[in-house]
């Protein structure tokens, strides 16, 4: 009993001690990595909408860009196979066509779910319309989009991701 | 001394015990983000080291390993939390090879092998040391790939026009072929100089 008591303890001081560190390791860097996030955000719209001028803009408590005449961008994301999948998604003027999808973050297994940040993957949106569904095999109706091998969690959390978003952006945009 | 230099070749982590084979295998298409996984561990490795050397005398035999993990992934998530602010760019490169140090055996080989068992300025050196040889063979090998892969070195051309760019050197089997050289290589070597003597 004495000895599962002081196992306990030293265990707890250990954790308590690391998430003293870490607590002040974060508040000292937080501010900076948010305004990396923000950065790379602008600029992976600036790569879907080459040339044009973008914009940031909130409707309805949604934020989205604007690129000039050619079309929007938003930001969407959703929980993958280990941790949070984040893309911005360009979508032309219409709201009707995927114009590409660019991940921010994504921190599934090497070589099987991280396989879904590739363009192999990603362009099976391009030009087209949500809702998409996923399958296994070669894809055979237009919206189907066919999942990585060995991925499917992590393919079918991006299509959803897309389809939800796409729906709600749908529905503040116009 | 003697802890410090058996880590970069007489017993170096990669190439004699063939431990922290992922990072070694997966970040080694190019010089820049060898280097940079290798200054993460030796990072890692070191504070870890440092700290396990001085609490190894508390820490309750039944739970070390689970003290060691505690400790080894703070200094994981420190070093994460840096790359992200300073190196963004880097450490989106990267994606989960660095938060994966975490389970990198050669860090926790090391807690478990030396630093638990020897005192502050000989867990010190030999963090060094193992970290030196580690970032050696993954910078060696980002070079070999980056070169005949990409003919780049530092992303910066490197060999004249007409050579070839092998591009099974980028992918996974390139680093296969890479590191079984490296590690042939090293046996030689090895050998030879015993025979000598």
């Amino acid at each position: 009993m004495k000895k599962i008591v002081k196992i306990s303890l030293f265990l707890l001081c250990l954790c308590f001690a690391s998430g003293l560190i870490l607590s002040f390791v974060w508040e000292k860097s937080s501010k900076k990595i948010d305004e990396n996030e923000k950065r790379a955000k602008t600029e992976a719209v600036e790569e879907l909408f080459p040339g044009e001028e973008i914009s940031a803009l909130s409707l309805d408590g949604e934020e989205y860009w604007q690129a000039g005449s050619a079309g929007y961008a938003f930001e969407a994301s959703i929980m993958g196979f280990q941790d949070e999948i984040r893309a911005v998604v360009g979508v032309d003027k219409n709201m009707d066509r995927i114009k590409g999808i660019i991940i921010l973050k994504c921190l599934e297994t090497p070589g099987l779910g991280a396989e879904v940040t590739k363009d192999k993957f990603l362009k099976q949106f391009n030009g087209k319309n949500a809702p998409f569904s996923i399958v296994k095999t070669a894809p055979r109706e237009k919206y189907d989009i066919q999942a990585v091998t060995g991925a499917t969690i992590s393919s079918r959390a991006v299509v959803k991701m897309i389809n939800e978003k796409m729906m709600k952006m749908k529905a503040v945009i116009r | 001394m003697k802890d410090f230099l058996k880590g970069i070749f007489e017993k170096n982590p990669i190439l004699c015990y063939l431990l922290g084979l992922c990072p070694t295998l997966a970040v080694t298409t190019n010089v820049i983000n060898a280097l940079t996984m290798g200054l993460s561990v030796i990072f890692v490795l070191f504070f870890s080291n440092v700290i396990i050397s001085i609490i190894r005398k508390a820490v309750p035999h039944q739970v070390r390993i689970a003290s060691y993990i505690v400790v080894i992934a703070t200094f994981v998530t420190i070093a994460d939390i840096f790359l992200k602010a300073n190196f963004f760019e880097m450490s989106r490169e990267l994606g989960p090879f660095i938060p994966l140090i975490v389970v990198n055996c050669i860090i926790l080989g090391r807690a478990e092998a030396f630093a638990s068992r020897h005192g502050l300025v000989r867990s010190m050196l030999d963090a060094l040391g193992m970290g030196t040889g580690f970032t050696l063979v993954l910078c060696v090998m980002g070079a070999i790939r980056e070169i005949l892969g990409s003919g780049t070195f530092l992303g910066v051309k490197a060999v004249p026009g007409f050579f070839p760019q092998f591009l099974v050197m980028i992918l996974p089997a390139g680093a296969f072929i890479t590191l079984g050289l490296l590690v042939g290589a090293h046996q030689a070597i090895k050998t030879a100089k015993n025979e000598k003597r």
